[in-house]
């Protein structure tokens, strides 16, 4: 099949984690005979094949706001789609996010193809309320995107029930298929332990975007509560998302300043090294539809303390490759930390769980296969 | 050697058709294929059909002219309800679309999607020779349709940003979208000074843009919408022709020469 991939974000830029879910996606399809193309946004416009996927990039000047800025961006995806559409025929155009949906939704008329949706997250779960003109628009958009999509793809069952209530789509056209991981990646990491704490401490590991809907607050909230009893416990809180200076002064104003470590944006190869030199990997998501940090994690072998909420609740199991906690609850955040890393036995015991449940349950094949089950339905 | 109406209407429907087989056209066709380039059918856009507004009643005057000279417009429009029905001397074509943008700028990108759909749908049923978009909040889909289907645009700017004053927090997306329309248009069609003058900015070959003050500017547009596709179906001559050296396979009219 040829496969027409639409998604704002696509490495090396990476912001979310659609991006990494789009490559991945897109790499596994491709060994499997199927021509992918993406169009993505960029900072110029610049075609490349990258690991044997066609990718162009489409630019638009930034506007005063994200939603002028994404629909101009849908604007210029949509010129290049129709300009590749002289040269080739699309079975199947793939939408990632409301990011995309306009552009798909037109490629889908010219170029006579299904339109397959996939949500990642939902704006009203993302900040909480739909409380603006913007958040409305977003809104609106998802449900734009699985109104005119054929087929509709999430990542978490969460979600998918989420849609099937807010957008009223019918239930026949949603399909939840988890996202994947490639194990063998973040197992073949090294220990940087030295590098990151000392001797005498236990590094635990944050990564993510620092915003609301990751939980970063109610984490530093618990803190102090961990310290306490574990003042052994060292965080590092990796990850960009603009509230790398709110965060770390919350940690100086609660006195963990000394005890958290903000490193920002770490890139790949440095976060599997960091993956396999912590005791645990914290996700105190308030909202995470599929949350692929954990299975990131666990391919490292390296338990999972999660809130219990989205993808979490079905790629941890609780006791056995981590722990779940409860949302937004800094007690029972500080409980599940304590608890992961004060018997380094269990912990040992819960990495290799986790590893292997990581390798045998979410496999990219898996979710290409059911992906390609999606687009076969729309054709036929 | 003169050709009627409607043979040049069928020798263009062949040419079109053999286009969209081979996505090239074999030299043949235009070394025998000479026919005269007149226009039958053109695709306006416009963002609402308001009787009694300025820009309504333009689309309706060039129609009407249009319709005189034996050719049909399609007028493609936001409305309050999907509607396809002939209103004077136009065939109206109104989508309607139920999400509000989080600002004008935003419900017109918005509206896009709709404006290609609507397009595709009379494409697939009309021979359309010209797309003509009025303004900024057409030209998305305009330039997109024009592309994808090899029709010369022509774009009229009733106004543009620069001379609006830039004031608008999106002037200048929408400023950026009047210069993809300047780019890729035939021809600008401006109907005042002020705007000619504040065209000036954009350092245009001067013949591009056309400032149609007089009363019978209608006739002038028809020129323009005659030169675009006579240019257009030349310079896609002339690209197949340097591409191809092949024996003759069709033959599509009948010689002129």
């Amino acid at each position: 099949m040829k496969i027409l991939m639409l998604t704002w974000e696509y490495p090396p830029n990476k912001v979310g984690g659609v991006a990494a879910h789009v490559e991945d996606l897109s790499k596994t399809l491709n060994r499997m005979g199927h021509e992918i193309t993406v169009i993505t946004f960029g900072k110029e416009e610049e075609s490349e094949v990258r690991d044997g996927i066609e990718v162009h990039r489409v630019n638009a000047k930034p506007g005063p706001d994200i939603t002028s800025w994404v629909l101009m961006s849908n604007h210029r995806m949509q010129k290049k789609g129709v300009e590749l559409l002289k040269e080739k025929d699309f079975d199947i155009i793939h939408a990632h996010d409301w990011s995309a949906v306009t552009a798909a939704a037109s490629l889908k008329e010219v170029a006579d193809a299904p339109m397959i949706t996939t949500l990642h997250s939902l704006e009203r779960s993302r900040v909480g309320s739909i409380h603006s003109d913007m958040s409305k628009l977003i809104n609106d958009l998802e449900w734009y995107g699985a109104y005119e999509a054929d087929e509709v793809i999430t990542v978490g069952e969460d979600i998918k029930n989420e849609i099937l209530h807010h957008f009223s789509v019918p239930e026949e056209k949603l399909n939840h298929i988890p996202n994947g991981v490639f194990a063998d990646k973040f197992r073949k990491g090294k220990s940087v332990r030295d590098e990151i704490a000392l001797d005498w401490e236990i590094p635990v590991l944050f990564v993510g975007r620092l915003c609301h809907q990751k939980g970063v607050r109610h984490l530093i909230q618990a803190i102090p509560k961990v310290l306490e009893n574990k003042p052994e416990v060292k965080f590092i809180v990796a990850g960009g998302g603009g509230g790398v200076e709110h965060y770390r002064n919350m940690a100086e104003s609660v006195g963990v300043g000394d005890k958290t470590h903000f490193p920002g944006f770490v890139p790949d190869d440095q976060l599997i090294d960091l993956y396999n030199s912590v005791d645990a990997t914290v996700m105190p998501s308030v909202y995470e539809p599929f949350g692929i940090v954990a299975l990131e994690s666990m391919s490292a072998g390296t338990p999972v303390v999660g809130s219990y909420v989205g993808g979490i609740k079905n790629t941890v199991v609780h006791e056995w490759t981590g722990l779940h906690v409860e949302p937004a609850n800094p007690d029972s955040i500080a409980w599940g930390i304590e608890k992961a890393v004060s018997d380094p036995t269990w912990n040992r015991w819960m990495g290799k769980n986790g590893k292997k449940r990581a390798k045998n349950k979410f496999t990219w094949q898996r979710v290409a296969d059911m992906t390609v089950d999606v687009y076969e339905r729309t054709l036929k | 050697m003169a050709f009627s109406k409607a043979q040049s209407k069928v020798f263009k429907q062949q040419y079109r058709s053999l286009l969209k087989q081979s996505k090239t056209v074999p030299r043949s066709v235009w070394i025998c294929g000479v026919f005269p380039m007149d226009v039958n059918s053109v695709l306006m856009l416009t963002q609402k059909y308001n009787e009694g507004e300025k820009l309504t009643e333009y689309c309706q005057r060039l129609a009407s002219y249009l319709k005189n000279k034996d050719i049909e417009t399609h007028l493609v429009c936001f409305g309050e309800e999907d509607r396809d029905e002939s209103i004077g001397n136009l065939n109206l074509h109104e989508f309607s679309f139920k999400m509000h943008g989080d600002n004008y700028f935003s419900w017109s990108m918005l509206l896009q999607a709709r404006f290609m759909e609507k397009i595709e749908e009379i494409i697939k049923k009309e021979d359309i020779e010209i797309i003509h978009a009025n303004d900024w909040p057409t030209l998305p889909a305009s330039l997109t349709a024009s592309k994808l289907h090899d029709i010369p645009f022509v774009v009229t700017y009733h106004s543009i940003e620069e001379e609006r004053g830039m004031d608008n927090p999106h002037s200048h997306q929408i400023s950026d979208l009047e210069w993809e329309g300047i780019e890729e248009a035939s021809f600008i069609v401006v109907h005042r000074d002020k705007t000619a003058e504040a065209m000036e900015v954009y350092d245009l070959p001067e013949k591009k843009v056309k400032l149609l003050a007089g009363e019978d500017w209608e006739k002038d547009v028809l020129d323009l919408y005659t030169r675009s596709v006579e240019v257009k179906t030349n310079l896609k001559n002339m690209e197949n022709g340097a591409k191809e050296n092949e024996n003759f396979d069709a033959y599509v009219g009948v010689s002129s020469q």
